[in-house]
């Protein structure tokens, strides 16, 4: 007899895919040369240590190869993409003064919702620029900053200058030369000793134009004792050309201070989402990754933590779901490099009809980490035998005072589980349901209310038929 | 010579972590001749020293060079047919000792289990004399089905020593194969097996042993393909590394679609025993099949020591309690070789490297 399977839907992108039509106030012609380089520079108004850096960068960039690794990006042709696109909106902190189709975008995303009712500030970003900034009055006096990175360069250059692409140089790869070289847009938040920020930051990337890339930096500097969750969030519409994804995050976590940085990624699968993010951690501080990876045709995604400082923490908690034509290769990278340190992954992902998910993962322990411990857990739910999951850990240990351990399962839903649930007086349906939350609840109990609610409004699972 | 892209890994990861491929550098004189190999226990299995290859389906391309490289330079070649329905009840051993007279081995070693034969067969490696040597060898064993088959390595040379080993296993359905590999000498090691569990049914995978101390580096490249519906497997690696022992370990579960109601395993054990060892790991677990149950699991620190110091306050010195403990953790695949006399030997070359007691 045939064996029956777990049907299980499409994510639904109708919110979205809505498309505003593409009428920049002013674009790069497309490709990367040196030209467009200065180009982008001289429009951001720019001190001269920026342009001398895209320019370094570039050079990298043209030397650099591809990776050897991971999914092939053969599809990407740089000359093909728009590295830059200025939106007709100037940068505001009342959405009423957006153009009328870029605020109908957001509040379908329900991002003015959100801000009004559980977040601090919020700032987004419209293709190349950021055209919504803002945050409470009482975060201001508490003297944190939260600014885009434009206006940060103008009002606090000397602390962006020396932090900028220090964690993320753009002889790292590729795609952050890539990064360093024609980069616009994104947030810079400063939070000063002691504040707590109680509710939290957000950034929303959209990328509406065809055929563009998004390069947005976010940098954020926690100092001693301060608590800060920053949520990020991308999409964008479906389109048969490819659009390009190379963000820069990098994360500054100072003595005894606790960062959670959130993403919920939502991006369109004509999507290369080749993001990089980096946190340093110093002594006794956290750094919390929550990802959601739904979106893209492929992502390249492995948020790191330097754990510099003795007793540093770090937390990645990760899922992800592939579907027809995503190839999802998403992780954690950890270095312990101080005594006393610790690091946790988990990492969950789902893989149906066709589609690849691959969870990358190191764990370094350098030989001064004495007492340090590390735990990495990946779980992978298969629901077809079309699709693949790969685990690919990495463990690079250098002394012999330390507990490290890993784990992998892999598999479908179980029969048992489904079998028991109904003998309890679940439908079949509630069963299999109920497991498929539970399997991604370590990330949305993690997140607050209303994201939660749309991390599982983007799992968007609706089970039929049985298992076989 | 310089032998590169040994031992590369499935599915590559991060260049940096450097455990992508492996490279050896040998000045050692190939081609010359080798004057060994006793054979003991051979009872009516059937011994060719010229054949043809056989075919190995699957081979990974890594495993498929080092075999080139293996017929080109080989001095000690054997096919062992085991007769159909033939059970050994004594292991077949083959030893080799590499001195003065004969410092290079290169050999080439098939096995073929026909249908519902059982067998052990072991093959042994040793060192004598001053010195440096070189072992390069390839074995391939193929079990038909309802065979019982496996392929016992005991690698004990010196610290001067290169030693290049692969191994490819053929399950065929319903058959049983697997390796037992103890890598417990050698200066340079690059040792790599692909087990293929090619039929319904099969059983099979890997058992490995492996010592580090001061100054010696180890390659290691272990692969479970299940191929076949409901087939089984593991791959068990214990470990303990002293001084500035450098060892690298991937191993590999492979779920090939179609291998519906496979299972799989693996798991690997690192005692650290000083805090210069450099440790490197990379179980892989890939999947290309809904129905199946794969898990892998890696430990790594140092002797526990609460047992320690249980061990202690019953009378054994500090001493003592780290080699209990040590050879408690190899227990388990020691206990699986096949003789008495092998597992002494194998808990002897334990204690000279690890405890240094000669």
């Amino acid at each position: 007899m045939e064996r029956q399977k777990t049907q299980v839907e499409e994510i639904g992108r109708e919110l979205y895919d809505i498309r505003d039509e593409n009428r920049p106030d002013y674009q790069v012609a497309p490709g990367l040369t040196e030209e467009i380089v200065r180009e982008i520079s001289a429009g951001q108004n720019e001190p001269e240590w920026m342009l001398k850096l895209r320019l370094k960068s570039f050079k990298i960039f043209k030397k650099l190869d591809m990776p050897a690794w991971g999914p092939s990006l053969h599809e990407l042709d740089m000359d093909q993409i728009v590295t830059y696109v200025r939106p007709k909106a100037d940068m505001t902190d009342d959405w009423r003064k957006l153009p009328d189709d870029i605020r109908n975008t957001f509040d379908r995303l329900g991002i003015p919702k959100a801000e009004q009712e559980s977040l601090s500030g919020v700032g987004a970003q419209y293709d190349s620029e950021v055209v919504y900034h803002n945050m409470k009055e009482q975060m201001r006096e508490q003297g944190v900053i939260y600014a885009d990175m434009q206006t940060a360069l103008r009002e606090h250059g000397d602390l962006v200058k020396a932090h900028f692409m220090k964690l993320l140089p753009p002889s790292d790869h590729k795609f952050m030369a890539l990064h360093g070289a024609v980069w616009t847009g994104g947030s810079f938040v400063y939070v000063p000793a002691g504040v707590n920020v109680e509710l939290p930051l957000q950034s929303y990337f959209r990328l509406n134009a065809p055929g563009a890339g998004q390069f947005e930096h976010t940098l954020i500097i926690c100092e001693k004792g301060s608590k800060l969750h920053f949520i990020e969030g991308c999409s964008a519409p479906q389109y048969n050309v490819l659009n390009l994804h190379a963000g820069g995050v990098e994360l500054y976590i100072r003595e005894g201070a606790t960062l959670r940085y959130s993403t919920i990624e939502n991006w369109s699968k004509n999507m290369l989402n080749l993001n990089s993010k980096r946190a340093l951690v110093e002594k006794d501080g956290a750094i919390e990754w929550i990802s959601g990876t739904f979106g893209s045709h492929i992502t390249m995604l492995y948020p790191s933590s330097i754990l510099k400082g003795e007793g540093a923490r770090s937390e990645y908690i990760g899922v992800s779901f592939a579907g027809k034509n995503q190839f999802l290769d998403t992780g954690c990278k950890v270095i312990h490099a101080a005594p006393n340190t610790s690091s946790t992954m988990s990492s969950k992902s789902i893989s149906k009809a066709g589609g690849n998910t691959t969870t990358r993962t190191s764990v370094t322990v350098q030989p001064q980490a004495k007492n340090s411990k590390s735990s990495v857990l990946c779980e992978a739910l298969m629901l077809d035998n079309l699709s693949r999951s790969d685990t690919i850990p990495g463990m690079d240990i250098r002394t012999d005072e330390v507990d490290i351990g890993h784990e992998a399962k892999i598999g479908r839903i179980s029969e048992g589980s489904i079998y028991y649930l109904m003998s309890r007086g679940l439908s079949e349906e509630e069963a299999k349901a109920m497991i498929v939350r539970g399997f991604v609840e370590p990330v949305t109990k993690e997140l607050p209310l209303e994201y939660a609610v749309e991390m599982n409004r983007l799992v968007g699972l609706e089970l039929e038929g049985a298992i076989g | 010579m310089k032998l590169r892209n040994l031992n590369r890994i499935q599915i590559p990861t991060w260049r940096w972590l450097g455990m992508n491929e492996a490279a050896l550098e040998t000045d050692m004189p190939l081609g010359t001749p080798y004057r060994g190999g006793a054979l003991s226990g051979a009872g009516s299995v059937e011994l060719r020293h010229d054949f043809a290859p056989a075919e190995i389906p699957n081979l990974p391309a890594d495993l498929g060079r080092l075999r080139d490289f293996v017929q080109e330079h080989q001095n000690y070649s054997l096919h062992l047919t085991i007769p159909e329905d033939v059970q050994c009840e004594q292991p077949l051993i083959l030893d080799f000792l590499l001195d003065e007279a004969s410092s290079v081995l290169v050999d080439n070693i098939e096995v073929h289990a026909l249908a519902g034969s059982r067998a052990d067969v072991v093959l042994r490696y040793r060192s004598a004399g001053k010195g440096a040597r070189f072992h390069g060898g390839f074995a391939s064993l193929r079990a038909e089905m309802g065979a019982q088959v496996r392929l016992i390595k005991i690698q004990m040379l010196d610290e001067e020593d290169i030693h290049l080993d692969g191994t490819a296993i053929t399950v065929e359905a319903g058959g049983e194969g697997s390796a037992l590999c103890c890598e417990l000498g050698g200066g340079q090691v690059v040792s790599g097996c692909n087990v293929l569990l090619a039929g319904k049914e099969s059983r099979g995978g890997l058992d490995t042993l492996y010592l580090g101390s001061e100054g010696r580096t180890q390659d290691f490249n272990y692969r479970l393909e299940l191929r076949g519906p409901a087939s089984q497997g593991e791959i068990v690696s214990r470990g303990a590394l002293s001084g500035s022992a450098k060892k690298t370990l991937k191993s590999t579960l492979d779920f090939i679609r179609g291998a519906s109601g496979a299972k799989g395993r693996e798991e690997e054990t690192v005692l650290a025993l000083s805090d210069r060892v450099v440790n490197l790991s990379t179980p892989l677990l890939l999947c290309g099949e809904d129905n199946v149950e794969g898990a892998h699991a890696t430990s790594s620190g140092k002797p526990d020591p609460a047992k320690l110091y249980y061990l202690m306050s019953r009378g054994f010195t500090q001493r003592e309690a780290k080699r209990l403990l040590v050879e408690a953790s190899f227990t388990s695949i020691i206990n699986k070789l096949p003789t008495p006399d092998l597992r002494d030997a194998v808990r002897q070359k334990i204690r000279e490297v690890v405890h240094g007691e000669h």
